[in-house]
């Protein structure tokens, strides 16, 4: 239980850290990324959602990261590093997403892959 | 199997070159696993950003999964003052920005259960039908368009270049380069985004929301009168926007021209819309440094 809650406050406490710089914004002007979602979202509603959902999602994102083996402070810097709109979904995909990597073997069967379409479509 | 090299043997269309190779992009050959830092830091220095891909290490490469992630690939390069911008899937533009001197990092999928491998295409030989690429311990790897396709296309045809914010790559789509640019503003300083944005207006002036980028960022700076020509150009084309309402009220107001700023926040009020609360805040603190009450806080009468 004592987990649960340390775990619950941790990542709170990320999405507030990562959440704070953007949000102190200069007062009174709307920005680019907000009118720019604005275009998409359609009502008052729509925006306090996705406002919500890109807060939480943040500090998800966040622990996602260490969860793949990257230190707090570091998973805070990438996560802010993100846009709301790459942000979105992001929580959920991570672990299905491809993360290009390659190894040997893999290249080694590209040369065969290379071979065999290289006979089929430029022999003459 | 793969529609685009067969398009391209038909011929290749007008105004690209036969033959393009950026024989000055670096070369760092990866360590196992890090294909993504090393075709990364290609890239960026290529662009002029001094890095190396073990600099880079930590802020694209996931041990857990021995490998990068796109939208990592895309935000680290953001990280180094840089735009990045995910191409449209087709080998054409990818040829296109080759030409126009712009090396492009693309994924394949070499086969094996986990086979993405990030590399940079840095030319291409249409008369060989060779795509040229820095790959994984390949200085220089000829790749022929059709096998080329063929593990590009595993990854939807996934490409990236990334830019100094005033060099709007020769493909951009005007909204896309726009997302490019939001993402790119939150992690820069007002300098480079006032770059940014008054390049992206140079190319596509009727933009609005550019014009409230650069417009926030003259502000930002302390360029209030400046802030307010932006402003009142995307007002006129677009007067019914809350936004640029909002923003050019503000803008007065900063100004102390509170006076003539009130009926452009009236009217931004009026227009409603997802930011109404913000819009309304700027309202109200108009009218209290007009030393006028605000409506809704009056004393109720009974």
């Amino acid at each position: 239980m004592k987990t649960v809650w340390t775990r619950t406050i941790c990542r709170l406490l990320v999405a507030l850290m990562i959440w704070a710089p953007y949000h102190i914004a200069q007062a009174g002007m709307i920005g680019a990324e907000q009118a720019a979602a604005a275009t998409q979202a359609a009502s008052n509603a729509a925006a306090d959602r996705s406002t919500v959902v890109n807060y939480l999602s943040r500090g998800e994102v966040a622990s996602q990261l260490q969860s793949l083996g990257i230190d707090p402070s570091t998973a805070q810097a990438r996560v802010a590093a993100l846009s709301d709109q790459e942000l979105q979904g992001l929580a959920q995909r991570i672990q299905a997403m491809p993360a290009g990597a390659s190894d040997a073997g893999a290249i080694l069967l590209l040369l065969v892959v290379i071979g065999v379409v290289w006979w089929f479509f430029f022999r003459k | 199997m793969v529609p685009q090299t067969s398009a391209l043997l038909e011929g290749l269309p007008e105004g690209l070159p036969q033959q393009v190779e950026l024989k000055e992009v670096p070369f760092f050959p990866q360590a196992e696993y890090q294909c993504g830092p090393a075709a990364l830091a290609t890239l960026l220095v290529s662009s002029g950003v001094s890095t190396t891909p073990e600099a880079l290490v930590p802020q694209v490469y996931l041990p857990a999964r021995k490998g990068s992630l796109q939208v990592e690939m895309l935000a680290a390069a953001r990280r180094h003052g840089l735009v990045s911008y995910q191409l449209a899937p087709s080998a054409l533009d990818v040829m296109r920005e080759l030409a126009a001197g712009t090396p492009v990092v693309v994924l394949q999928n070499l086969g094996i259960s986990e086979g993405w491998h990030y590399a940079v295409a840095v030319g291409y030989d249409y008369k060989l039908g060779m795509m040229i690429l820095r790959s994984g311990t390949t200085e220089r790897e000829e790749m022929p368009f059709a096998v080329h396709e063929m593990v590009w296309k595993r990854s939807g045809y996934w490409a990236m270049v990334a830019v100094p914010p005033e060099r709007i790559p020769v493909t951009a789509d005007e909204a896309r380069w726009l997302g490019s640019l939001v993402a790119f503003e939150r992690l820069n300083e007002p300098r480079k985004n006032r770059l940014a944005y008054a390049a992206f207006l140079e190319r596509w002036p009727g933009n609005v929301n550019a014009a409230i980028g650069l417009a926030n960022a003259h502000h930002a700076l302390g360029e209030l009168p400046q802030a307010e020509k932006v402003l009142r150009g995307a007002l006129a084309r677009s007067p019914d926007s809350a936004i640029v309402l909002n923003n050019l009220a503000q803008t007065l107001s900063d100004q102390g021209r509170d006076a003539e700023a009130l009926p452009l926040a009236e009217r931004a009020v009026a227009a409603g819309g997802p930011h109404a609360a913000a819009v309304r805040d700027t309202r109200d603190g108009i009218l209290k440094k007009l030393g006028r009450s605000v409506p809704g806080t009056e004393p109720q009468k009974n």
